[in-house]
Order: C-alpha cells, then sequence, then structure tokens
C-alpha cells in the first residue's frame, strides 16, 4: 500500500486532508512502472534484427484505415490483398531474394566488425600490460 | 551563415510544424538565414518551406541543420549523406510497449525513430530537448551538449472565445472533463473513461461528460476498445475529433476541469493551453508532465481512480481553491514563449553560431540607418509610402540613411517592376530585392474572409502573412547577415511581410512606425513579437497608440506619439476650378479610390447632399488612382492622380477636405488641408480622425451619409465658421507637426533608445532634446544585444 502524492502551487495540507476524508489515506499498489524508454546501445545488431523482421516484403503490415468507416475499407484492404497475394508473391520475388543476400551481406560485416573488434582489444590489453608492469617495477 | 531546420512532415495543426517555423524565427533573430526543409508538405503551407531535395544543393559545411526528430523518419540517411554541423531537436519518441497491443505498424514505427536515434549520437554536434525528461536519455545514451530549452509554445492563442455553436452545444449543463491531445494508447484515454464512470456513479445529481479533442483512427482497435468501454456512459462521453484552433478554444471555455491521465508526454501543450485558458488542470505524473506543469496545477501519482475522483470533486466544488490553482497556472502559462525561449536557445547552439556584434563600435560621425519599407519610389501613391519616403527625405540631412525594401510598384500584385539591387532617390541609397510571387487578390480574400475574427493557430498566421506579402526572403536574409552593419532601422507598417518578419531579426536596433489601425489583423497573434521587437514605437496619433496599447505587451519598448512633418507649399486657387470648369464651390478627396477608404460612402453621401441644397451644392472632386472603377457622374469629378503642385492648388481652391475613411493611422491629408488653412469633414467612425479633429478644432465629423449631407451643408452655409475652423487647424499643423519638430524626435529616440543600447554612432543628440515627449511611455535603459539577448554593458 502507498500514498496519494499530490504537488502543486494550489495544493495545501487541507486539500491532502479532504481527499483522505474522502477516499482513504492509502490507495492499492499501483502497478509496476514500465522502465522508461531508452536510446538502443547495440544499435548495429538492433538494426539487423529490425531488418531481418521486415525482409519480406510479400508480406504486407495489417491494413488500417484512419476513417470513420474504417472497417469496411480494412476489410476490402484485407479481401484485395487475399486475392492478389500469389501475383504480389510473384512480383515482389526478386527484391525478397535482394533483401535476403543485403541481410546475409550486412550480417557478414557485423561478423567481421565484431571479430575485428575483439582482436583490437586482445591487442589493446596487451599493449597495456607491459607498460603497467614497468610502472610497478619502477614504484 | 545559414542555419536552416529539416522535418519530417510540416502540416498545420502540428505541434513539431508550429515549434520549427518559431525556431526558424529565433534563428534569424539571431543572424541566420534559416528555412524549413521537409519532404511533406502541406499545400496549404507550400509557401512557408521548402522540398527537403533541395536541401542538399542548400547547406555548405560552414552551415548548420535542425533536425526534427520524432518517430521513425525516412530522413535519416538524407541527414547522413549532408556534410553540414547538425543539431538534433529531440521531441521524444513514445515507448512502442503502448501501440504494441494496438498498432503493431506505429509500435514498429516507434522502434525505429529509437533506432534512427541511435543512429544520430554519432552525427549531431548538439542536441535540444524541450524536457529534462527527454533531456537524461540523450545523455544517458551519450549524446553531445545536451541542452533543454523551453518550447517556444504560445498556449495564450486558446485564450478567444472560439466557435460560439460548439461553446452552446457543451454548455448544455452536464460538467466537462476535457481532455485535448491524439487519441492514442499512451494518453490512456481509458483512464479518463474509468473516472468519468466513477464521478457519475459517486453523484448522479451532477452528471459528468468527458469531452476529449483531438486526432482520432476511428477504425482503430484502440479506438473500438474505448468506444466498448465508454459504452454506460452513452453521450456523456464525447470525443471531437481533430478540430480547428477557434473550435478548440470554446472547448477549453467550456470545460471545468483539464484532465490528462497520459502516461508519456515529450511536453505536453493542450496543459499549458488548459493553463493559459484558465481550466483547472489534474494530471497524472507520467513523461514530461510535471516540467509542463512547472508546478502550477495538480500533479498525482499513483492512478488511484477514487482518489482522483475525490479531487475532481473538491476542485469542482470549492471557487476559492479553484480560483488559486487557475491564478497560479496563468502565471505558468505566462512564462511560455518564444521570448522565453531565445536565451536559453541561443546558449544551447552557441558553438555553432556567428559570433555576436561588438558590444561597442568605432563611432561614427552620422548614424548610419535603414529604412524598410514594402514599396518605395517618389512615384507611388499610398500613405505609408509616402510617409516613409517624407521621412527617408528629411532624416538623410542628420543620417547615412538606405532604403531596404522590394521591387513591387503595385501593392495588390507585388509583381516585380522596378530592377532590383541598388538605385537611388536623391542622395538616398535604395537596395530593392525582388519578391518570389505575386499575390492573388481573390484568393488572398477568401483567406482573409475566412481567418478575420477567429482564433487561429501559429501557422495559419503565417500562410496568410506569407499570401499577404510582399514574399521577399533575400530581404530577410540581408537583413539577418548584415543587421549589425547598421546603427539602426526604422520599418514602416506592421502589416506587410518584410517589417513582420524583419523587424524580429533587427530587434533592438530597430524603430517602428507600425501605421496600425483597428482591423482584424491586427489581433493576430504573430504581430506580437513584432510589437514587442523593436526599441521604440513611433506612433502616428495617441488614439493609434492607445489601440496598440490595449491589444500587446510591450514591456521595455519605449513608446511615443511623433506623426508625420508638413510642409505647406503656396497654390493657385483657381487652377483646379478652371481646369474642371467649376463655378461653384467644391469638396475635395485625396488619395487612393479604393474600397477600404469609404469612397463609395461618400459617393452616395454626396448624392443626399445634392438632394438638400440643389443647385448649390459643392461639386466632389475625387483625385487619386481609381482602383474602384468609379465613373464621373452630376457633381463628381475624377481628375486622377495629382503631382506636389497641383495638390496644393486644389487643396487652396476647395471649401472643405473630407476624409470618409474608418480606418487611419493618421491623415495626411487632413494635416496638408489644415496646414493651407483649409477645414476637414472626416469619417467619426474613425477615433484617429475624430481625434485630430478634436484636439485640433479645426474639423467636423460626421456619423453616416445623412450627417455628412447635414454637416457640409452646415459648414457651406457659415463662412465665419470655415475660416476658424480653417485657422485652428493652421496653428494645430505649425504647433505640431513642423518638420523641425518631427526630424527632432527621431533624431532623440534613435539616440537614446538603440545608439546607448547597442553602441552605435556617436551620439548625437538634436539641439533641442528632450526626456521624452508627450504620451511617451516605457523605454528601458539596460544593454541588449541586437538579438534580444541582454548582456552586460560594456566598459
Amino acid at each position: 500500500m502507498s500514498r496519494f502524492e499530490l504537488s502543486g502551487e494550489g495544493v495545501d495540507e487541507a486539500l491532502r486532508d479532504e481527499i483522505v476524508q474522502r477516499a482513504g489515506s492509502e490507495v492499492a499498489a499501483a502497478p509496476e512502472a514500465a522502465p522508461p524508454a531508452s536510446v538502443p546501445t547495440d544499435l548495429f545488431g538492433q538494426l539487423l534484427r529490425s531488418l531481418s523482421e521486415n525482409a519480406d516484403s510479400a508480406q504486407g503490415f495489417p491494413p488500417q484505415s484512419h476513417r470513420s468507416f474504417g472497417g469496411a475499407v480494412v476489410a476490402a484492404k484485407r479481401g484485395f490483398r487475399l486475392a492478389f497475394q500469389p501475383f504480389i508473391n510473384d512480383a515482389l520475388a526478386r527484391q525478397r531474394a535482394f533483401n535476403q543476400r543485403l541481410l546475409d551481406a550486412l550480417a557478414a560485416m557485423r561478423a567481421e566488425q565484431l571479430e575485428i573488434s575483439t582482436r583490437l582489444e586482445r591487442l589493446e590489453r596487451k599493449l597495456e600490460a607491459p607498460s603497467k608492469t614497468r610502472r610497478s617495477r619502477r614504484g | 551563415m545559414r542555419f536552416h531546420s529539416l522535418l519530417p512532415s510540416f502540416k498545420p495543426h502540428d505541434a513539431t510544424g508550429s515549434i520549427a517555423s518559431e525556431f526558424r524565427g529565433l534563428l534569424r533573430r539571431l543572424g541566420c538565414e534559416s528555412e524549413i526543409f521537409s519532404p511533406d508538405i502541406h499545400p496549404d503551407l507550400r509557401h512557408l518551406a521548402r522540398p527537403s531535395a533541395e536541401l542538399a544543393s542548400a547547406v555548405a559545411p560552414a552551415d548548420a541543420l535542425l533536425y526534427h526528430h520524432g518517430i521513425a523518419s525516412e530522413l535519416v540517411p538524407l541527414l547522413s549523406s549532408l556534410r553540414c554541423r547538425k543539431v538534433l531537436a529531440y521531441h521524444n519518441v513514445t515507448p512502442a510497449r503502448f501501440f504494441a497491443p494496438f498498432d503493431p505498424a506505429v509500435a514498429r514505427a516507434l522502434e525505429d525513430g529509437r533506432l534512427q536515434l541511435a543512429a544520430l549520437r554519432d552525427q549531431v554536434d548538439a542536441a535540444v530537448c524541450f524536457s529534462e525528461y527527454s533531456a537524461s536519455e540523450l545523455r544517458e545514451a551519450g549524446f553531445p551538449r545536451v541542452s533543454v530549452v523551453p518550447p517556444p509554445l504560445e498556449p495564450w492563442r486558446v485564450v478567444h472565445p472560439g466557435d460560439e455553436r460548439l461553446y452552446r452545444r457543451l454548455s448544455d449543463g452536464p460538467t466537462n472533463l476535457l481532455f485535448v491531445g491524439r487519441v492514442a494508447p499512451n494518453k490512456r484515454i481509458e483512464d479518463l473513461i474509468d473516472l468519468a464512470l466513477l464521478l457519475n456513479a459517486r453523484k448522479p445529481a451532477r452528471p459528468v461528460r468527458l469531452v476529449v479533442a483531438g486526432p482520432t483512427q476511428k477504425a482503430s482497435d484502440y479506438f473500438r476498445m474505448l468506444e466498448r468501454r465508454a459504452a454506460p456512459l452513452g453521450k456523456r462521453a464525447l470525443f471531437l475529433g481533430a478540430l480547428s484552433q477557434h473550435e478548440l478554444c470554446a472547448c477549453y471555455r467550456a470545460a471545468h476541469l483539464f484532465v490528462s491521465m497520459s502516461e508519456h508526454e515529450g511536453f505536453g501543450l493542450p496543459l499549458c493551453e488548459a493553463m493559459a485558458a484558465g481550466v483547472p488542470v489534474i494530471a497524472f505524473d507520467g513523461g514530461a508532465v510535471r516540467e509542463a506543469l512547472g508546478g502550477a496545477g495538480v500533479l498525482f501519482s499513483p492512478k488511484s481512480l477514487p482518489h482522483v475522483a475525490a479531487l475532481c470533486e473538491i476542485l469542482l466544488d470549492d471557487p476559492v481553491r479553484r480560483r488559486r490553482i487557475v491564478e497560479a497556472q496563468k502565471r505558468r502559462a505566462a512564462q511560455l514563449g518564444p521570448e522565453r525561449t531565445l536565451p536559453p536557445f541561443a546558449e544551447a547552439l552557441a558553438p555553432l553560431l556567428p559570433p555576436a556584434p561588438p558590444a561597442r563600435r568605432p563611432a561614427r560621425a552620422r548614424p548610419r540607418v535603414a529604412f524598410v519599407v514594402h514599396r518605395y519610389g517618389a512615384e507611388l501613391v499610398g500613405g505609408a509610402e509616402r510617409h516613409c519616403r517624407s521621412i527617408v527625405q528629411r532624416m538623410a540631412r542628420h543620417w547615412d540613411v538606405e532604403v531596404l525594401t522590394t521591387c513591387a510598384a503595385d501593392y495588390l500584385s507585388w509583381a516585380n517592376a522596378l530592377p532590383p539591387g541598388v538605385s537611388s532617390d536623391g542622395p538616398v541609397p535604395v537596395r530593392r530585392f525582388p519578391s518570389v510571387r505575386t499575390r492573388e487578390m481573390r484568393s488572398f480574400n477568401a483567406l482573409s474572409g475566412r481567418m478575420f475574427g477567429r482564433a487561429q493557430e501559429r501557422l495559419e498566421e503565417e500562410r496568410w502573412l506569407a499570401d499577404q506579402g510582399p514574399d521577399c526572403p533575400a530581404l530577410l536574409s540581408f537583413l539577418a547577415e548584415q543587421r549589425t552593419a547598421y546603427d539602426g532601422f526604422v520599418f514602416f507598417t506592421y502589416l506587410y511581410a518584410p517589417t513582420a518578419l524583419g523587424l524580429p531579426i533587427a530587434g533592438k536596433r530597430a524603430l517602428f512606425v507600425p501605421t496600425a489601425h483597428d482591423e482584424p489583423p491586427l489581433r493576430f497573434g504573430l504581430y506580437r513579437q513584432t510589437f514587442a521587437a523593436p526599441a521604440a514605437i513611433l506612433f502616428n496619433t495617441p488614439e493609434e497608440q492607445a489601440l496598440c496599447e490595449g491589444l500587446f505587451e510591450l514591456p521595455g519598448v519605449h513608446r511615443e506619439a511623433v506623426g508625420i512633418g508638413v510642409e505647406p507649399r503656396p497654390g493657385d486657387p483657381q487652377a483646379l476650378k478652371a481646369k474642371l470648369g467649376l463655378r461653384g464651390d467644391y469638396l475635395l478627396y485625396l488619395g487612393r479610390i479604393c474600397a477600404g477608404k469609404g469612397l463609395r460612402d461618400l459617393v452616395a453621401a454626396h448624392a443626399l447632399l445634392r438632394k438638400r441644397l440643389g443647385a448649390q451644392a459643392p461639386a466632389l472632386v475625387l483625385a487619386g488612382t481609381n482602383e474602384l472603377g468609379l465613373t464621373e457622374r452630376p457633381g463628381v469629378f475624377l481628375p486622377g492622380p495629382m503631382d506636389e503642385a497641383q495638390k496644393w492648388d486644389a487643396l487652396g481652391g476647395a471649401a472643405a477636405i473630407v476624409v470618409p475613411s474608418a480606418l487611419e493611422s493618421l491623415s495626411l491629408l487632413a494635416l496638408e488641408a489644415w496646414s493651407a488653412g483649409k477645414p476637414v469633414i472626416v469619417n467619426g467612425e474613425s477615433a484617429v480622425l475624430a481625434g485630430q479633429c478634436r484636439r485640433s478644432g479645426g474639423g467636423l465629423s460626421y456619423h453616416g451619409l445623412s450627417d455628412f449631407a447635414e454637416q457640409t451643408a452646415k459648414l457651406l452655409q457659415d463662412d465665419d465658421l470655415r475660416r476658424k475652423l480653417g485657422q485652428a487647424g493652421q496653428g494645430y499643423v505649425a504647433s505640431h507637426y513642423r518638420w523641425e519638430r518631427i526630424e527632432e524626435r527621431y533624431q532623440r529616440i534613435l539616440a537614446e533608445q538603440v545608439m546607448d543600447r547597442t553602441g552605435g554612432a556617436a551620439r548625437q543628440p538634436p539641439s533641442r532634446s528632450r526626456a521624452g515627449g508627450p504620451g511617451s511611455r516605457g523605454g528601458r535603459r539596460g544593454v541588449v544585444r541586437a538579438n534580444g539577448l541582454h548582456e552586460r554593458e560594456a566598459p
């Protein structure tokens, strides 16, 4: 159980007391707040994942409409898509193949980049190690 | 330097577009050439922005770009390819988790938006956010130079009665619980519905209606869920959809409480609008809501509906507490606005901006002053243009004067009739800039008709101003780049784009002669910045000053009624009579013959006079460019425009001079009539004209057509009255409108209000300088940089 917190220039103890009088002093535990959104750190990895989710260009996003009679519009879009899916697949086959190759190339680059980073890190550690040893000898 | 803005879309009713537009104005004030680029420009706003495809050729490595980021955008690859310095304006990206259950496509776009944000980290030189909430996100992600800048919002725009029909619809009994914003999952409209259900259940005698105003996707899963949830409320749940600014004002006016359950806000403009409109705000402490409220309103956490319901009831029942909260809210709302944004914005961008002008410049014997006016030329007819040219010619004796103007000769189309570049008007250099488009009067008048008298959002007014014209970006760029090359500026006429947009660039280096009269555009919010920007405003009459002081807050702006000088010349009283073959008296009007000057009414009133006096009735001579297409008729003569000599001949021979316009900031014609010793008959509907007559004792004012006939008949039949009025007017002009007096005032105001502040040329006090003229107000002796930022006074 937790308190109902209020703040603001016009808020005073009398207001808090009156709210407590009307609604009780404690509130049921609030659902745990979701962690605040943050800016991704593993950018390359996340971009690759996002790309692979969207690599199949023949599969459209769920149809939508912003119109008040949108239900009918959405149904029509679904019907259209269903009827023409074989043609859509055919028309976009080359694009799908291209996307897949591009993903493969990016994934290979990513793997190579990770390997280079690991080797670089190892080398930097090696370079750092003797200097530390030298310092410690002098000290 | 150039400091452009890039944003994914530029549309009306969109906060990002409004903010980008305000930033453009601020960047110009900071001495940058600035334009908006976008791949998606609404057709109505096409003159306010340029396609993003043109951006690559518009920026050089030394330039900078302000990129607005809010959701996944196709612009990030373009941005990466540009070789210039970059600043991120982060509007925050709504966490995708809110949308995932309802709209996977939007959720995906939001996730992509965050990925793109990560990709931007190593590309930008600085970032500006509108809240600490957003800034902390960027700092955690390792962005360099992250600054918090209060958004340049104008919440006062909703303080307007608004749409009367919608207001009446919402004022039919129930208590209105208002929420304004997009109907989206992060806004948690379902919690508002639950709150409304609870309030109705707790106190059935006081029905509560939930009013939600904002764009709604009615076919979305989220909205369908809301509809199901709100079904028990029936007509007490009202989803109004996207509203115009005018309708939005009515919503705020009819609201009893503004409640927000939103769990994510990048800032929250509607919260600020509600505070400005005087509606008590109750808001859940989510996202940047705490920062938007700034200590006002009532912020609560956690979401306990019984407690929130109790809070609502107390605020609805307790008028004293309500008033206290509303007063605090209004103080908070007054803290927002472009003026408040400018100093932190300038600080955030300081490493990228051109260096500030030196506080003190080498002394010059004569101040270098530029006059900025929409049209200029000896041959042009127009009150403000003539006024400006007269001042230019007189002040050229004291200052190194230059005129910055357009290539237009016609004030309706602004067509480029005169060559661009530098020419001269006697000793005065005239620098002309071409306008980039002509005005189409029919569509412009239709737009004006739709806008006048209604609340408007910023971008709509900017569109109107762009259509009003003259649209002359080269002039604005020149002002931004060269503003420190002049010791002072004098801007003429508030109405047109060069002044409305150029004056804030010149800032406290500028004197402003608004030539304003009471007309609908004067109430447009965009002119607030124009009037607040200069060092001093030089009004034509005390009436004009009172009008503007009633409409605008002008702290730190010196105000004074100055007017214009008149120099009478001898004329031949018989010349015009001989030319037109007139035997009796005539009434004279001189100026543009157009609808706005009341000429049709004057012709009708003259017909009444003819009926009344018969053969004794005077002729009516209307001299000037005939834009109305009037034709001559018995007793009415249209001799066309007159040169200076013909004008004084005509004035000398007239029985009286008529000024029929209801919209005047000063009647130069009346002053010239009085200087020729003639009485005037003015339209009393104009407070300015009536005031001029009252102060001078040199004329009669009329109200309506029959009154015109009556007053004129009285005047014509009484030679003694005519003589007395003429003499009184002559004495008034001689004592108040001598050129020496006007020149002295301009010199004094420039010296005291501009030179002392900016440290321009050596101050040259006029021989008979005074601390302030009659009606002078305001005036601040602090040192302010030309861009409006305070700085330490140089030793």
